[in-house]
Formats: structure tokens, sequence, C-alpha cells
């Protein structure tokens, strides 16, 4: 098995950040043919096609509340895509927990089951955890099971389930973040990677230890990831030498799948996967122990 | 005044012949030999899926000259939102009717993936607002919500959809909803509210399409009947200070002759039937809907020929497949007509649909779409 590596999409403002000013200073003589015909998800799709490209192994796309949904993303660059895992990040504000599962066979259906889910929080929402635990036991209720009926503080269903081409898919793995004890069992019990915090494997070891074991106590097993922030490619190479140093940390601390922040432009993910990504050992040997 | 002509996009498979139940475009039915989508070559699937027969028919109606298609939703089909984000760039024109109820997304939500496939789309979103049948089907969703609740739970989910469609913050403490300082992002805020179609039948059906609704969408019904209905709408909307259009969902068997278009159905009604030995087809459980009462009561489904209820018009086409039981049968000339006369009953939108969808798409758009003239006569305008 072969570590993942996959690739943040950026968030509007970050997508609109790095585009150039469109005043141009010619006055208008220079034919501008684009109208009003291309938009922030022409340069999201280009990026995720240049992931695709340079073998990075999946995109992430995240929840933003200032910018395009997650959902509309991932479902537009399926289509143009073959190999990358497609990981959505949103929260259980969502709505029915049917309806999201419902929406991902049809997405496993035509992407040949790459989907995966980062169910992530609400800003100031209280009961989450609570709140979060019945979305995903419905979700996966209805997945695995037919008929499913649960009866909870947030959500019902009475002979639900899915039949037919929509039965035995693939399920979309969940990712899961942890801080603080509520959530930690609630990522033992549910989630299928845990999204490790801390910059740094050394800051994260107790982590995994403690995940390790409530997941194993829970009869599961779980994937560890980290959110990786890099400087940009423009910067010069020592710090190219420094993000593979940096990445191979975690690596070798037992981090399954990098989930790497290196920038809006399209440049930026071809760079990391020219410059960067050859560098990174990624085989297993042995899972360190925890 | 416009006049939209949609197609639809069959979201549980399509069979190859009106003749038969088996869906073999998609994989909603067994692959065997003579499937599409995926194909079988010796003997393995050949790897394509169903979103690539539904691309065809999306690219099919848009090069026939339909203005988009109805996607419709229910526990056993694929999901309208999914289509409409793999197939917005894939489609020119194509406007996605996407077919949801108010209990399966958060408003904000709603709107924060609508105002995004807006943007993807350059403006190509359309909502069926449809309320739920009610029954075991609305349980499978999770929805236990009785029938005039699920009414008023859709004002209110449109009420804070329009609301939170802007860039300045809105609130809402009501029954179903609460949100404190939503808004959409000005990326988002300044894409268009979809057009809404609305489907109900009953009292409180027509008590919340009147608020919202830029169309009232109904089945096809004996045609005074549907008269009736539209009126009654209209007149509850003009009564809130606004206006409402109406729109028909109907099947068509077209043919170049009228003698065709009758041998076709025949021919299928009878391979059909020799399919299920007479079994009538059912539905999951009984549902609290009224406009699936009205449909049942047309005709009795034992013999063909009890089911013409008209010239041009067949009370069997829910024998043959799920959904509306009345349908317009005839030459393209006829067919025009019929749905000319429509036009002059008050129909300001149509969805249509034949069996197998792709081919149809081009018949349909092709041949009868240029019979209509469209217009309201102005001898109806006189009489009205």
């Amino acid at each position: 098995m072969a570590v993942e590596i996959i690739w943040t999409l950026p968030k509007l403002a970050e997508l609109q950040a790095g585009q150039s000013a469109s005043e141009r200073g010619s006055q208008g003589r220079i034919r501008d043919v684009r109208g009003d015909r291309f938009g922030p998800f022409d340069r999201l799709l280009q990026i995720a096609r240049g992931a695709e490209a340079v073998g990075l192994d999946g995109v992430w796309a995240p929840h933003d509340d200032q910018g395009l949904d997650a959902w509309v993303s991932a479902t537009a660059i399926a289509r143009e895509t073959r190999r990358l895992t497609l990981i959505v990040d949103f929260n259980s504000a969502f709505g029915s927990p049917v309806y999201a599962a419902k929406m991902t066979a049809t997405a496993q259906r035509f992407s040949n089951a790459r989907f995966e889910w980062s169910l992530s929080d609400q800003v100031g929402e209280e009961a989450q955890t609570a709140r979060d635990e019945e979305f995903l036991a419905v979700a996966s209720g209805v997945w695995r099971e037919s008929p499913f009926t649960f009866k909870g503080r947030f959500f019902e269903v009475a002979g639900g389930g899915f039949d037919g081409p929509l039965a035995g898919l693939l399920w979309p793995q969940v990712h899961l973040a942890g801080g603080d004890a509520a959530k930690e069992a609630l990522a033992a019990r549910h989630a299928d990677i845990y999204l490790l915090s801390g910059l740094h494997p050394d800051q994260t070891a107790s982590e995994r230890q403690r995940l390790t074991a409530l997941a194993t106590a829970a009869g599961r097993r779980l994937q560890f990831a980290a959110h990786v922030t890099l400087a940009t490619a423009s910067e010069a190479d020592h710090d190219e030498e420094r993000a593979v140093a940096d990445l191979q940390a975690h690596i070798d601390a037992g981090v399954t799948r990098l989930i790497v922040q290196g920038g809006a432009a399209v440049s930026d993910v071809y760079a990391f996967g020219q410059n960067i990504l050859p560098h990174l050992r990624r085989d297993i040997v042995a899972q360190q122990a925890a | 005044m416009t006049l939209d002509i949609y197609w639809r996009l069959p979201t549980h498979g399509d069979p190859s012949n009106l003749g038969r139940r088996s869906p073999a475009r998609g994989d909603w039915g067994p692959l065997v030999a003579g499937n599409v989508a995926p194909g079988l070559i010796n003997g393995e699937s050949d790897g394509s899926s169903y979103v690539d027969h539904l691309a065809e028919i999306a690219k099919a109606a848009e090069v026939s000259g339909f203005y988009g298609g109805l996607i419709p939703s229910f526990p056993m089909t694929d999901d309208p939102w999914v289509i409409s984000g793999a197939l917005a760039r894939e489609t020119k024109a194509f406007n996605f009717m996407v077919a949801f109820q108010p209990a399966f997304l958060h408003p904000l939500q709603a709107a924060r993936m609508s105002a995004s496939l807006q943007q993807l789309s350059g403006g190509r979103l359309v909502y069926n607002i449809i309320t739920g049948g009610g029954g075991p089907s609305q349980l499978w969703w999770g929805d236990d919500t009785g029938h005039d609740d699920r009414y008023a739970r859709t004002t209110e989910f449109l009420d804070v959809l329009r609301g939170v469609w802007s860039s300045q913050p809105f609130d809402h403490q009501g029954r179903f909803y609460s949100v404190a300082g939503a808004a959409l992002p000005q990326i988002l805020a300044r894409e268009a509210v979809p057009e809404i179609y609305f489907s109900g039948s009953s009292d409180a059906a027509l008590l919340s399409a009147s608020k919202h609704a830029d169309y009232y969408l109904s089945w096809l019904e004996p045609f005074a009947q549907l008269k009736t209905k539209f009126a009654s709408v209209k007149a509850r909307t003009e009564g809130l200070g606004r206006q409402i259009k109406c729109a028909v969902r109907v099947d068509v068997c077209a043919r170049p002759t009228e003698a065709a278009a009758w041998a076709e159905l025949r021919k299928a009604y009878d391979n059909i039937q020799a399919e299920d030995l007479g079994h009538h087809r059912t539905v999951r459980g009984r549902g609290d809907s009224v406009g699936a009462g009205r449909q049942t009561s047309l005709g009795d489904p034992s013999r063909f020929e009890d089911l013409i209820i008209g010239p041009t018009l067949w009370a069997g086409f829910h024998l043959l497949r799920g959904g509306p039981a009345l349908g317009i049968v005839g030459s393209y000339a006829q067919v025009a007509e019929r749905l000319d006369e429509l036009v002059d009953l008050g129909v300001d939108a149509f969805i249509l649909a034949a069996v197998p969808h792709l081919e149809e798409a081009y018949r349909v758009g092709e041949e009868v779409l240029p019979l209509m003239s469209g217009r309201r006569t102005p001898a109806r305008l006189a009489a009205e």
C-alpha cells in the first residue's frame, strides 16, 4: 500500500486572490473573447485535472461558506477525471443524511466509486457531535441495510435502505477530526480516516496512540491523515527540500494520507507534482508501533 | 409569451423499446447483450455507466430544440443534483429541471448548491419542487411530516431560500427552519434564483404554489378537469398579486401516421401484458398523494380499447412504465395539434417524454415541435 497524497482545492477567496487584476492597460485594444463564459469553476477544474495529470491521488473540496459548494465542485470534477479520489468536506447542517447518502450513491455509480466524505463542524453549533453521530449512523445504515429503521433525537427513518443498483456500492470513506473527548470517541466509532491535529508528527504521537486504542476497543481500524500547508513553489529550491522533509516526516510517523495545501494556482499543482512528489518515499514498510 | 418545452431524463434506466420493461439502457436492470451504458463486451462490463447515456439524452434534447429536461427523484432513481453537476459542462443550452423535496436539504444548503450550479452551467438550473406522496415512501427518506404540514414546510423552505439568496444577512425563526445572519457570498448571490415548477393537486398544494411558484405543474388529465384546476390556481395566485403560468407533463406516442402510432402502442401494450401476465404494477405502499388518486381513477386497466378516452388520448401509459396514465397518441400533426389545444387551454410549458428517451427526443423535437404554432388562437382568446 502506498501513502496517498491529496491536493487541497483552493477556496474562492484564495482562487480569486491568485488572479491578476483584469484591468488591461491597453485601453481595450487586446480583443478579449471571454465575455461572461468563464468563471471560478474553470480554474478549479483545471487544478483538479492537473492533480490527476501529475499523479496525485485525489483532491479535497473544502467547505467554503464564502464560495462555491463542494458537492457541485466534486461532481463536476468527477466527470472530467478518471482516477482521482474526490473528498467532499461538508457538515451535518446539510439536511437529510438519507439524501446525502443517496446523492453519494449516484456519485459512486457515475465515478467508479471515487467519492469520500469529510464531516466537519458548523460554526457555533451546539450538540454538533451528537448530531454528527446520528447523521453518520443513518447514512451508513441506509447504505448497508435494507430495510433500515432508526429513531434518534435529530433524525428518523422507517423502512429505509438502498436497493437494486444503489445497494452494495463502495462506502465513501469518512474523514473525521478530533478536538475533544467526545469527538475522538465519535471518530473511533465512525471514522475511516482520522484527521490529526497539530502541524508536526511529533505533536501528534500521543493523539495517534489514543485514537488507535479507542478504535481497537471499538473493533475498528483507523487510517491517519494530516493537513499539511506548504510554502508555494515560487520560493527558492531549499524550501522544496524542506517540503519533502516535512511530508516525509509525516509518512515515516505512520500517516498514510497527506492532504496538501500547496497554493491556489494551476502552476502550483504542477510544480508540486514535478518537484516534490517524485521525492517522497511512499511505500509503507511497516506500521510504526503506536 | 414564451413556450418552454422540456424533455425528460429517465433516472431509473430506460428500456430500448416501449414494449419492454427491462431497462436496457443503464444498469437498473440485469446486464445482458444489447445493453448500453454499461454494455457487455466479451461477457464483461465495458466500464461505462448510466451517466454516459444520460449525457446522450441531454445532448439529443438540446440539439433537437428542447429547452431542457425534467430530472425525476425517487427512492429508486439516480440523483438529479449529481446528474446536473456532471452534465453542466457537457451541454451548452440544456436547462436542468431538478426535482427535489424540501425535506432533502436545508434551504441554505439548497441555495448554496443551486447558486453554484447556476455559476457552473451559466444559469441553467430550474426547480421542480415536489412535496412527496406520504406513507412508506416518505418515511423511507426519514420524513414523517403529514400532508398539509409538508406543504406549509415547502412554503417556509422557499421563504428561507429566497431570503438567504442575497448577500445581506437574513434572519428567520419559523416552524420548520431557523437561520441567523445567513447569506450567500456575493459571487453566488448575484446568480438568478431558478424558475420554480411546483407540483401538487391538493388544496394545501395550491395554496403553497400560489405564493412561490412560477409554473404550476400538472400531469395530463382530461382537458376539462385540467382547465378547472388551472383556473383555480390562477385565481388564488392573482389574489396574492402574482401571476402564475401553467405547465403539463405528458407522454406522447407520435408516428408518421395515426395508424402507425396506435399500432406501435398496441404492440407495446401486448408485449408488456405478455411480460407481466396481467399483473398491475404496484406502487410502494399507499401514500396520500391526491394526484396519484386522480390518475388511477381513469379507465379500466383490462382492455386496450377501454383506455382510449379520446381520438388521440390513451389512459394506459402507467401500465407500460411508472408515471402518468394519460398520454397523447397520433400522427406528428395530431400530437402537435393536441399540444396546441393545451396551449389554448392556458398551458405555457410542457414536459414531454417517450420511450426510448434518446431516439424519441430527436423524433418529437424534429417532427412534432415544428408543427406546433404554440400560440393561443384568437378565437380562444376572444372566448375567454
